[in-house]
């Protein structure tokens, strides 16, 4: 079969499976399986065997349960909590003064977690609350807390940017160093909106009469004790990687380990607590692992066929500059993002756009190596606008599954989508400002 | 029948349950090799191999634990849409469609399982363990696993029927 | 008869990552040859590293039926036979490639590494030829100039052959994954580490962090295979086959003659003065006196099965008869 109607085959099969509430790694393993026997005969499932025996080998992988983790340990640990009183000092003083202290704690917690999810739901339960016990705009609110909480997949460590790291074959570690400044960068462009919006409109955001930090020393003193932990988390987990005592995944292990440590200061470490996490990490890991064991054998199979040299020839006969087709691409990586599942998105899309953006000519951005940091990074951006955009938006979710009865779905929905324009923005400001992205591993990476 | 039902959701469950400390294991075994070659400039030939080892085992058997917790990751725009009873319909088509997909997966790890245990496959590092031939163990186990809790998630919808919500 | 002749078409993985010289060397320049010389009979399709299937699974898939040749290098089968990582890479043996070359492609190596592929996949593929095409250059961060300075040196070595070879050198193998050799490199975690050839090393920037490199090097040499499924090497017609024999003997012949030049012209950039790379050639003695630890392992090594011994026994002899060890 030539290879045109093959592909048309596969993706069709993949979205009518996917879309009538297949588990994706049963859609993913089904289609492969059929693939190779269509192809190859009985033969042709070796190869599916030996793609998923090569993700059980995959060392890199195994930082995911790792930071899955970690990241379980802290919630339940309640970081967070401190987190949020420690930064009540930037409350009181301002209009929207709690909307800006929300969005600094979720970058904070950011660089500690590399999942979303966990922290959505722990700035839902915190956080909104209160911003809708001071009379705050519940829209301004929602939105705040879905953006900034989704925040955790681009501030590294990120486990978005590791299965890039596999899929492309980029340096993880240069990934993670070129997520940092973009990060900031949505994080100040959330504080700028909110800021002019309270000020244009200042119903949207009352000040309280009394504010919570009267009492100046104690506050301070408070603020002191809940930004130790999560800063000496941050230091150690990425302070490691950095400054070369371990690799990624043991710089996860020892993530854990701060987490538990945190854990016994605020003496919340018990064996269901543990328990409860390990349960939760092992769920989690077990879903992704299962879709990524189907995807890669897929990918493989496809690659046989022919697959990515027909995707290169698509793409570089669509007859458009370098710039023009990593616009398309990342026009792609959108649309897929309002109804797709992140990992799904990354390995469909992945291992055929980045070989293809390595070989365009793209000398103002810089070498091979970081072209590839560039478009892993402006991915993960993608993959922030994927986690808001309706109707799959996945923050969405969580903040309903935590947020007051009388919070509509629809809400949520209406609520983030300034917040997408400025994650928009802010991808369109990286892409045309590489050096936003690859300064810093231009300055401390490989 | 139900029984036969409880007894293979027990059996994922505890085997879940047993998996999910290896997890722990891993994060202690990769800081002893932090300290290990950084500190004691000892590194070992085994930590590597080991880890992966353990989570291979956690990872390939958490399918049938994640199935009984009902968390496997699907697209329900369509789903949520839908009456109880189309709902049924497609939960039936979903069912039958792991099962093919996972017997397919529990014929191919056999094979490459025993074609490894046949000269039991190594790593060919200075540890040389049998890595590779355990992982191909390792996917057979966790397969086989998945694909009776499948049938099993199977039976009762049968039993349910349609009609019901 | 040569009309009748359907094309024949070789999905071949490579061990190279796809934007490697290498990679792009055979692939666009050698592999489009095979269809002038078969008079477009047969055809190769290229695929990299890990493209298809783990590349320590990939002449299993070539026996299958799904790849129909593989280019990667037999040491990364170690594991399922020792005898592999003796044919494959024989740490401190050979002095250059065109020696180990000649040992694979006529002194027997091609007839051993046919054998255990025959015992591993059921006599499924056909081993057209194997050769090296370069020594890889040690990159060091400490000046190691002679076989006694590696004494306690820290070095990373992650196959159990090279491992060992080192070890009774005197110096300290340490397992370390390829990613994290550079930073290890760089802290100083690790006084040298096996990486490439020359080229390769200094495009990595491993000589800015390691600016002690052994060129010649005095360890490593993979031996990349050219390996066929065994029926679709018997349906091709005689010609093809003696065009797809001297096809391979060009095309690593060449390759082998390029990657020198390449590592000869930026070593003279490197030797220059004032440059910051200090690269150690090794005195003949020492060579010498390194290849009589690393027989010691290659002995032992070899003992673990009867093919492996037999194997030691060709090289030995054939390295004697080059006047590289003594009788
Ligand atoms: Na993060
Ligand atoms: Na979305």
């Amino acid at each position: 079969m030539a290879i045109e109607y093959a592909t048309l085959l596969i993706v069709g099969a993949l979205f009518l499976l996917m879309l009538i509430g297949i588990p994706l790694g049963i859609v993913t393993l089904t289609v492969s399986v059929v693939t190779a026997l269509l192809y190859f005969g009985p033969n042709g499932l070796g190869l599916v065997g030996r793609q998923i025996v090569g993700v059980l080998g995959s060392y890199s992988f195994v930082a995911v349960p790792l930071f899955v983790l970690m990241a379980s340990l802290m919630e339940r640990a309640g970081i967070a909590e401190d987190l949020f009183d420690s930064m009540s000092v930037l409350a009181g003083k301002m209009r929207g003064g709690v909307a800006v202290q929300t969005t600094v704690v979720a970058v904070i917690m950011a660089a500690m977690a590399g999942v979303i999810g966990g922290e959505v739901m722990m700035l839902g339960l915190i956080a909104l609350p209160q911003m809708l016990r001071l009379g705050y705009d519940s829209k301004l609110s929602i939105g705040t807390i879905c953006a900034s909480g989704s925040l955790a997949t681009l501030v590294p460590p990120s486990i978005v940017m590791i299965i890039y790291g596999i899929t492309a074959n980029v340096s993880i570690g240069d990934l993670f160093l070129g997520g940092v400044l973009p990060g900031l960068l949505l994080a100040a462009l959330y504080i700028a909106y909110i800021l002019i919006r309270v000020n244009l409109n200042p119903g949207l955001a009352p000040l309280p009469e009394t504010g919570p930090g009267t009492d100046e020393k104690g506050v301070r003193l408070k603020a002191v004790r809940g930004l130790l932990v999560p800063v000496l988390i941050v230091t150690v987990v990425l302070g490691s990687i950095y400054s070369g005592i371990a690799a990624i995944t043991e710089a996860a292990a020892i993530g854990v380990a701060g987490a538990l440590l945190a854990a016994v200061f605020r003496g919340r470490l018990n064996l269901t607590m543990l328990r409860e996490a390990l349960q939760q990490t092992f769920t989690t890991v077990g879903a992704i692992i299962w879709l990524i064991m189907g995807a890669v054998s897929l990918v493989g199979i496809y690659n046989l066929i022919g697959g990515a040299s027909f995707m290169q020839n698509l793409i570089s006969g669509l007859d458009l500059p370098p710039i023009g087709i990593v616009l398309v691409m990342m026009g792609i990586l959108m649309v897929l993002g309002t109804f797709l599942e992140w990992i799904a998105i990354l390995l469909i899309t992945v291992p055929i756009f980045a070989p293809v953006v390595a070989q365009l000519p793209f000398e103002w951005v810089g070498s091979a190596d970081e072209v590839k940091v560039w478009f892993g990074v402006l991915v993960a951006i993608n993959i922030q606008i994927y986690f808001l955009s309706p109707p799959f938006g996945p923050a969405c979710f969580f903040l309903k599954s935590v947020a007051p009865k009388h919070i509509q779905l629809q809400e949520i929905f209406v609520s983030v989508l300034p917040f997408v324009g400025l994650q928009i923005l802010g991808l369109i400001l990286c892409l045309a400002f590489p050096e936003i992205i690859l300064a810093l591993p231009r300055l401390l990476g490989n | 029948m139900l029984r036969l039902c409880e007894i293979m959701d027990r059996i994922s469950r505890a085997t879940g349950q047993a998996a999910m400390h290896v997890y722990l294991i891993v994060a202690l075994l990769s800081m002893y090799e932090v300290v290990a070659r950084y500190l004691m400039n000892a590194p070992t030939v085994w930590s590597y191999e080991i880890v992966l080892a353990l989570c291979a085992l956690a990872w390939t058997l958490s399918g049938a634990y994640v199935s009984v917790q009902r968390r496997h990751i699907a697209i329900t725009l369509i789903y949520d849409m839908i009456s109880p009873r189309a709902r049924w319909y497609l939960d039936l088509i979903a069912a039958l469609f792991t099962i093919a997909a996972l017997c397919v997966l529990v014929y191919l790890s056999f094979d490459l399982a025993v074609k490894a245990l046949r000269f039991i496959d190594r790593s060919g590092s200075a540890f040389n363990s049998p890595l590779p031939t355990l992982l191909k163990c390792l996917l057979f186990s966790g397969a086989v696993l998945f694909v009776l809790q499948s049938v099993v998630d199977f039976a009762r919808l049968i039993q349910r029927g349609p009609k019901e919500v | 008869t040569a009309s009748a002749q359907a094309e024949t078409v070789l999905r071949t993985q490579l061990g190279q990552n796809a934007g490697d010289f290498v990679y792009r060397f055979i692939s666009e320049e050698w592999m489009p040859k095979i269809e002038t010389m078969t008079e477009g009979r047969v055809k190769f399709e290229a695929f990299p590293t890990n493209g298809v299937v783990p590349s320590n699974e990939a002449v299993d898939a070539v026996a299958d039926g799904v790849l129909q040749a593989d280019l990667i290098s037999p040491v990364l089968y170690s594991g399922k036979d020792p005898g592999y990582a003796l044919i494959g890479d024989l740490i401190a043996g050979y002095d250059r490639p065109d020696q180990m070359a000649t040992w694979c492609m006529h002194g027997g190596g091609k007839e051993f590494l046919q054998q255990l592929h025959d015992k591993y996949t059921d006599g499924r593929v056909h081993v057209v030829g194997c050769m090296p095409y370069s020594r890889e250059a040690l990159v060091a961060n400490t000046p190691i100039n002679t076989v006694a300075d590696l004494q306690g040196v820290k070095i990373r070595a992650p196959e159990g052959l090279s491992s060992e070879v080192f070890r009774r050198a005197g110096a300290t193998p340490v397992a370390l994954p390829f990613s994290e050799v550079y930073s290890a490199l760089e802290k100083g975690v690790v006084d040298a580490a096996d990486a490439s050839a020359y080229v390769n090393n200094a495009s990595q920037g491993f000589n800015d962090i390691a600016p002690n490199p052994l060129f010649p090097g005095i360890h490593s040499m993979p031996v990349y295979e050219f390996v066929v499924n065994k029926d679709v090497w018997d349906n091709l017609l005689d010609a093809d086959r003696v065009s797809l024999e001297t096809w391979y003997y060009a095309a690593y012949t060449a390759l082998s003659r390029v990657a020198d030049i390449e590592d000869l012209k930026l070593v003279r950039e490197h030797s220059k003065e004032g440059s910051k790379v200090n690269v150690i050639d090794w005195a003949q003695k020492d060579r010498d006196a390194f290849r009589k630890f690393a027989a010691e392992a290659w002995s032992d090594f070899s003992k673990q099965n009867e093919i492996a011994g037999e194997i030691y026994d060709s090289h030995i002899q054939f390295l004697t008869n080059l006047g590289l060890l003594d009788e």
